[in-house]
C-alpha cells in the first residue's frame, strides 16, 4: 500500500519535471506546435470553407496566389490549398491507425515475451526477428497490386508489418519492470501475471514505445506516399504522394504542384520526429541516446 | 572455424525467415479474390497457359501439396513467367539486378562513410548550437519523403541549371561525353545516389554520434588517455573502433527500407532498375513480376543481413559467444 | 630513504564543480614516494584515492580541478609541464597506471598483443619489429604469461590473465612509477594474492615506485612500504606499515584494521563503523571523523587536528592519536 502511495507521488513530481524538461528542449516544441497545427487543419477540414478539393476549376496549373487558389491549382484545375488539407487527414489518419496496431501488437506480444522469459521468450524474439526482416514495403506492394488499393488495407498492412519494433522495445523493458520491487510486491499479494503486465508492467515500460510510435508514425506517412507515388494508393482519397507525383511532368512551369505536397509532407513527419525526440530526452533526459540507437539496441 | 560456424548459425536462424516469405506469399495469392491460377496468369487469359499453369503449380492438387509445390518451385528459382516480358520473371529481374545494386551500393557506402564521418566529429561536443542545429539537420534528413527529394534535385539540377542528366543509367545520343561510358553513367548516377544516400545520412549521423559518445565513455578510452595516445588515435581507434558495431548492425537491419527507398528513387529518375521495372509491373499489373520482386527483395534482405552478420563478426571478436 | 624521493607531492587538492554545489574530493594532500618503495593509499570508497590517483595522472574529467604547490617526479615539475608535453613525455613512459577493471580497460575489439605493440610503438617509435616482439614477450613471462597470450582477445582470458596483461601493459614504457588503482578489487583471493606477490616482486627487481590504491587494508599491508589512511579528503595516518598495522595511532586506521579477520587474537567480535563519510567534508569545522569516532569530545568537534607526529613515530591527525582506548574501542568484548 505504501510502495503504491509513494509511486503516485513520485509520478507527480515526475510529469512536472517531465514537461519542465519538455518544454526546455525547444525543438521538441516546436515540433508540438506543427503537430497540433496539421492536427487541427486535418480535425476541422470539412468545417473550413474550401472548395471541393476534387472539383475541376476552370484554370488549369494557376501559380500560387491566383484568385482563389492560395497555393494555386494543379493540372486539372483542382485547388491546391484544399487538397493539401484533406491530404493531411489522409497522412494522419494512416499514420495514427497503423502507428496505433504497431503499438497494440507490439505491447501485447513484447510484455509477453519480456515478462514470461524461458521459452515463450525465445519463441516471440525470434518471430519478433523474422519479422523485423520482412521488407514491408514490398509486402505492401504484393497486397495491394493483389487485394486492392483501399486506404483501409493500406493502413492495417502497414501497422502489421512495423510491430517488430516496438514488440522489442517493450519486450525490453518488461524484462527489467518484472523484478522491480513494486511488482514483485503485488506479485506476493497474490496478483496473476495477466493482471501484473496489465497494471504495473505496460503502464510503466510503455513510455519508450510510445516515443518509437511517434517515429512509426512518420515512417507510414512516408510508406503510404510512396506507395501512392507508384499509383498504388486509395484513388478514393487525397493523397500528398500522388499530388507530388501527378506534379512530376510539370517540374518545368508548374513545381508547386510537387513541391507544395512534399514540403506539407516534410513538415508533418519532421514534427513527428522532433516530438519524439523530445519525449524520449524528456523521459530518460540521462541516457541522452537517440531512438535510432535504442532501436539497434533493442 | 569462429566465424565459420557462427555464420552457419546465423544462416540456420535466417532460412525460417525464407520460408515466413514465402508461405506469405503463398498465403496471399491464395487469398486473392480469384482462382489462384487466374491470379497468377494476370491479364494473359488464354486457357491453355492457364491450363500450364495449374499443372506447374499444382493447382488442382490438395492445399498441402500446392504449398509444397509453391515453395519448390521458388526454391527452384521458378518464380512464374511474366507476361508483358513473355520470360521467366527470374530472368527479367536478374537484367535489372545490376542497376539497382550499383545505385544501392552507391549511395549506401556514401550515406555510412559521410555519416559516420560527420557524426563522429559531432561526438565530441555535446549541446551547442552545432549540436543542436546537426540534429535538425539529420531529422530533416529521414523525414524528407525520397522521391520528393529526387522531383525537387531534378528542378533544381536538371530544369533550372541544367547541369546534370536526370533519368536513365547512360545518354541514348550514343556519345558519352568527355570521360567515356564510365564518365557518362557516373554523371547519371549523381543525382540518384544523391537523392537515396540524402534520406539515410542524418541517422548514420545520429548513430555514430551517440555510439562514438558512449565509446568515449568506456574504461578502455581513459586507459589509452593514460597511456599517452593523441585525442585523434583515441577517436578513431578505440571509440570509432567500436562505435561500428552498432552502426554496421543498423546498416543491416535497414536494407529492406532501403530497398525501397531504390525502388521510388529509381523511379523519379527512370533508372533502369528493379524499380522501374516494378513500377512498370504495376502499371501493366503484371501479377508474377510483382510477386517475383518481392521473393527477391525479401532473398536480398536476407543475404543482407547475413553479409552484415559476417562483417559484425570480422570486426567483433567477441561474437561467437554472443 | 635518505636519496631524493620519486614523487614528492604538496599540498594537492582537487575540487569538483564550481560555486555552491562544488565538491572539494582531495584537501590538501601532500605524499612522496621513493624508488623501490610501495605507498598504499588506503581508505573507504568516496574517501578520494581514486580521485588522487587519477590527479596525479591528469585523468580527470573536465569538471575536476586541480590545484597543488608542488608536484615533482624524479626532480622534474610536473605542474609547469604543459598538456602534449604532459601526454608524450609523463604519461606511460615515467608514470603509468594499473586500472580498476581489467575488463574495461582493455580494448574487447584487439589482441592482447596489439594493444601493447600500440602502446610500445607510441613511446619507442624506432624499435624494430623484432627487438618489439622480444620486449613484450619478456614482459608477458614477466608476469607469469605465456607468449601466445599475444594472439588472444581479452574475453578470451581469465579474469586473473586479464589483470596480468594489464600490468605488463603497464610496464611497456618502462615507467618509474606505478599507480594501482584497486588492481585486484575484481579477482578472487587465490588470484589476488598471486597478483599482488608479482607486484611486489616488480617493485623489488625494478626499482620501481610505487602507489597502490586499494580500500582493503589486507592488499596494501601484502604489497606497501608505507601505509596512508585517507578519510573525506584528507590523510588522517601515515607511517611505515608494520608500525600502522602493529600500533594504529588514528580510530579511523583503527576501525579499518579491526574489519581484518585475524589468525590469531582472542574471541572478540567487531563493532563494524556505523555511519558514511561526509558529503561536504571542507564545510565542517572540527575533525572530519568526529560524527563517527567513539573517543569524540567536543575538541574534536570544534577544531580539526594537524597531521602531527604520534606517539608510536607515525604522523596521525587525531587529537587523542595514540590513545590506549584505540585497541580495545572496535572490539565488543564477548
Amino acid at each position: 500500500m505504501s510502495t503504491l502511495a509513494r509511486r503516485r507521488t513520485t509520478g507527480l513530481a515526475e510529469s512536472r519535471e517531465f514537461f519542465a524538461l519538455l518544454v526546455s528542449h525547444v525543438p521538441a516544441l516546436v515540433g508540438l506546435v506543427l503537430l497540433a497545427a496539421v492536427a487541427v487543419i486535418a480535425a476541422t477540414a470539412p468545417l473550413l470553407s474550401l472548395s471541393d478539393p476534387a472539383a475541376f476549376s476552370g484554370e488549369v496549373l494557376a501559380a500560387p496566389g491566383a484568385a482563389g487558389a492560395p497555393l494555386g491549382t494543379d493540372h486539372l484545375g483542382r485547388d491546391m490549398l484544399s487538397r493539401i488539407v484533406w491530404g493531411a487527414r489522409t497522412a494522419l489518419l494512416v499514420a495514427v491507425v497503423s502507428a496505433g496496431i504497431a503499438v497494440v501488437v507490439g505491447v501485447v506480444l513484447g510484455s509477453i515475451a519480456g515478462f514470461f522469459g524461458g521459452v515463450v521468450d525465445d519463441v516471440l524474439s525470434r518471430v519478433f526477428d523474422v519479422f523485423l526482416l520482412l521488407p514491408a514495403f514490398f509486402l505492401l506492394i504484393l497486397v495491394v497490386a493483389l487485394f486492392g488499393q483501399s486506404l483501409l488495407l493500406i493502413t492495417v498492412v502497414i501497422g502489421l508489418t512495423t510491430w517488430p519494433s516496438s514488440a522489442r522495445i517493450m519486450r525490453s523493458q518488461a524484462l527489467s519492470y518484472r523484478s522491480r520491487v513494486f511488482v514483485e510486491a503485488a506479485r506476493a499479494a497474490g496478483a496473476g501475471p495477466f493482471y501484473l503486465l496489465a497494471r504495473h508492467v505496460v503502464p510503466n515500460g510503455i513510455a519508450p514505445v510510445i516515443t518509437n510510435a511517434t517515429i512509426l508514425m512518420g515512417q507510414a506517412i512516408l510508406t503510404e506516399a510512396g506507395l501512392s507515388f507508384l499509383g498504388l494508393g486509395d484513388p478514393n482519397v487525397v493523397s500528398w504522394g500522388r499530388m507530388i507525383f501527378d506534379g512530376r511532368t510539370y517540374l518545368d512551369g508548374g513545381a508547386w504542384v510537387s513541391l507544395v505536397p512534399g514540403i506539407a509532407m516534410l513538415l508533418t513527419v519532421v514534427s513527428l520526429n522532433l516530438v519524439g525526440d523530445g519525449v524520449s530526452y524528456a523521459f530518460a533526459p540521462q541516457a541522452r541516446r537517440d531512438p535510432i540507437v535504442e532501436e539497434a539496441a533493442a | 572455424m569462429r566465424i565459420g560456424r557462427y555464420l552457419v548459425r546465423r544462416l540456420l536462424q535466417l532460412l525460417p525467415v525464407l520460408l515466413v516469405i514465402a508461405t506469405i506469399q503463398f498465403a496471399l495469392i491464395q487469398l486473392a479474390p480469384g482462382d489462384a491460377a487466374l491470379v497468377i496468369a494476370g491479364e494473359n487469359q488464354d486457357p491453355g497457359y492457364i491450363a500450364a499453369l495449374r499443372d506447374r503449380f499444382g493447382l488442382d492438387q490438395p492445399m498441402p501439396i500446392q504449398y509444397v509445390t509453391y515453395l519448390a518451385n521458388l526454391a527452384r528459382g521458378d518464380l512464374g513467367d511474366s507476361f508483358t516480358y513473355g520470360r521467366p520473371v527470374i530472368e527479367v529481374i536478374w537484367d535489372r539486378l545490376g542497376p539497382t545494386l550499383l545505385l544501392l551500393g552507391i549511395s549506401m557506402v556514401v550515406a555510412a562513410v559521410l555519416g559516420t564521418a560527420l557524426g563522429t566529429l559531432l561526438s565530441r561536443r555535446v549541446g551547442g548550437w552545432l549540436d543542436v542545429s546537426a540534429s535538425i539537420v539529420a531529422i530533416g534528413s529521414y523525414s524528407i519523403p525520397v522521391f520528393w527529394l529526387g522531383l525537387v534535385l531534378i528542378l533544381i539540377f536538371g530544369v533550372w541549371l541544367r547541369v546534370l542528366p536526370t533519368s536513365g543509367f547512360m545518354s541514348v545520343t550514343g556519345t558519352h561525353g568527355p570521360f567515356g561510358i564510365v564518365g557518362d553513367v557516373a554523371a547519371h548516377l549523381v543525382l540518384p545516389v544523391a537523392t537515396l544516400a540524402s534520406v539515410y545520412v542524418g541517422q548514420y549521423m545520429r548513430l555514430a554520434r551517440s555510439s562514438v559518445r558512449d565509446a568515449l565513455r568506456e574504461d578502455f578510452v581513459s586507459a589509452a588517455r593514460a597511456m599517452g595516445f593523441s585525442e585523434r588515435t583515441i577517436l578513431f581507434r578505440y571509440a570509432l573502433r567500436n562505435a561500428l558495431l552498432p552502426i554496421v548492425t543498423v546498416f543491416g537491419l535497414h536494407m529492406g527500407l532501403v530497398l525501397a527507398g531504390a525502388v521510388l528513387t529509381e523511379t523519379v529518375f527512370s533508372w533502369p532498375g528493379i524499380g522501374t521495372l516494378l513500377y512498370q509491373a504495376i502499371l501493366a499489373r503484371d501479377v508474377p513480376l510483382v510477386t517475383g520482386a518481392y521473393f527477391v527483395v525479401a532473398v536480398t534482405v536476407v543475404l543482407a543481413a547475413l553479409i552484415t552478420d559476417l562483417v559484425y563478426a570480422m570486426l567483433d571478436p567477441r561474437v561467437e559467444y554472443r | 630513504m635518505s636519496a631524493r624521493p620519486l614523487l614528492e607531492v604538496e599540498g594537492l587538492s582537487v575540487r569538483y564543480g564550481v560555486g555552491s554545489t562544488s565538491l572539494v574530493a582531495v584537501d590538501d594532500v601532500s605524499l612522496r614516494v621513493s624508488r623501490g618503495e610501495a605507498l598504499g593509499l588506503v581508505g573507504e570508497s568516496g574517501c578520494g584515492k581514486t580521485t588522487l590517483a587519477n590527479a596525479l595522472m591528469r585523468l580527470l574529467p573536465d569538471g575536476a580541478s586541480t590545484t597543488a604547490r608542488r608536484v615533482n617526479l624524479d626532480g622534474v615539475d610536473l605542474i609547469e609541464a604543459g598538456e602534449g608535453t604532459f601526454r608524450q613525455e609523463v604519461r606511460w613512459k615515467r608514470m603509468a597506471m594499473v586500472f580498476q577493471s581489467a575488463m574495461n580497460t582493455l580494448n574487447p575489439v584487439e589482441t592482447v598483443g596489439r594493444q601493447m605493440s600500440r602502446v610500445a610503438r607510441l613511446h619507442a617509435p624506432k624499435e624494430s619489429a623484432q627487438s618489439q616482439r622480444e620486449r613484450l614477450n619478456a614482459l608477458l613471462a614477466r608476469v607469469g604469461l605465456a607468449p601466445t597470450v599475444a594472439s588472444q582477445y581479452p574475453h578470451e582470458l581469465s579474469g586473473g590473465m586479464r589483470q596480468r596483461v594489464v600490468i605488463a601493459l603497464s610496464l611497456v614504457a618502462d615507467p618509474e612509477l606505478i599507480v594501482a588503482d584497486e588492481a585486484t578489487t575484481a579477482l578472487d583471493v587465490v588470484v589476488q594474492a598471486q597478483i599482488l606477490v608479482e607486484l611486489a616482486g616488480l617493485k623489488r627487481t625494478s626499482g620501481l615506485g610505487m602507489i597502490v590504491v586499494s580500500h582493503d587494508m589486507d592488499v596494501v599491508a601484502q604489497v606497501c612500504d608505507r601505509i596512508a589512511v585517507m578519510y573525506a579528503g584528507r590523510i588522517v595516518e601515515t607511517g611505515q606499515t608494520d608500525q600502522v598495522l602493529a600500533a594504529p595511532q588514528h580510530p579511523y586506521t583503527a576501525a579499518l584494521l579491526a574489519s581484518l579477520p585475524r589468525l590469531t587474537g582472542g574471541k572478540s567480535r567487531l563493532a563494524t563503523l556505523s555511519g558514511a563519510p561526509p558529503d561536504h567534508p571542507e564545510r565542517m569545522v572540527g575533525c572530519r571523523f568526529a560524527p563517527r569516532c567513539p573517543l569524540v569530545t567536543d575538541l574534536c568537534r570544534e577544531r580539526e587536528p594537524e597531521l602531527a607526529l604520534a606517539p608510536s613515530g607515525d604522523l596521525a591527525r587525531c587529537h587523542y592519536a595514540g590513545d590506549e582506548r584505540l585497541n580495545t574501542i572496535w572490539t565488543v568484548p564477548e
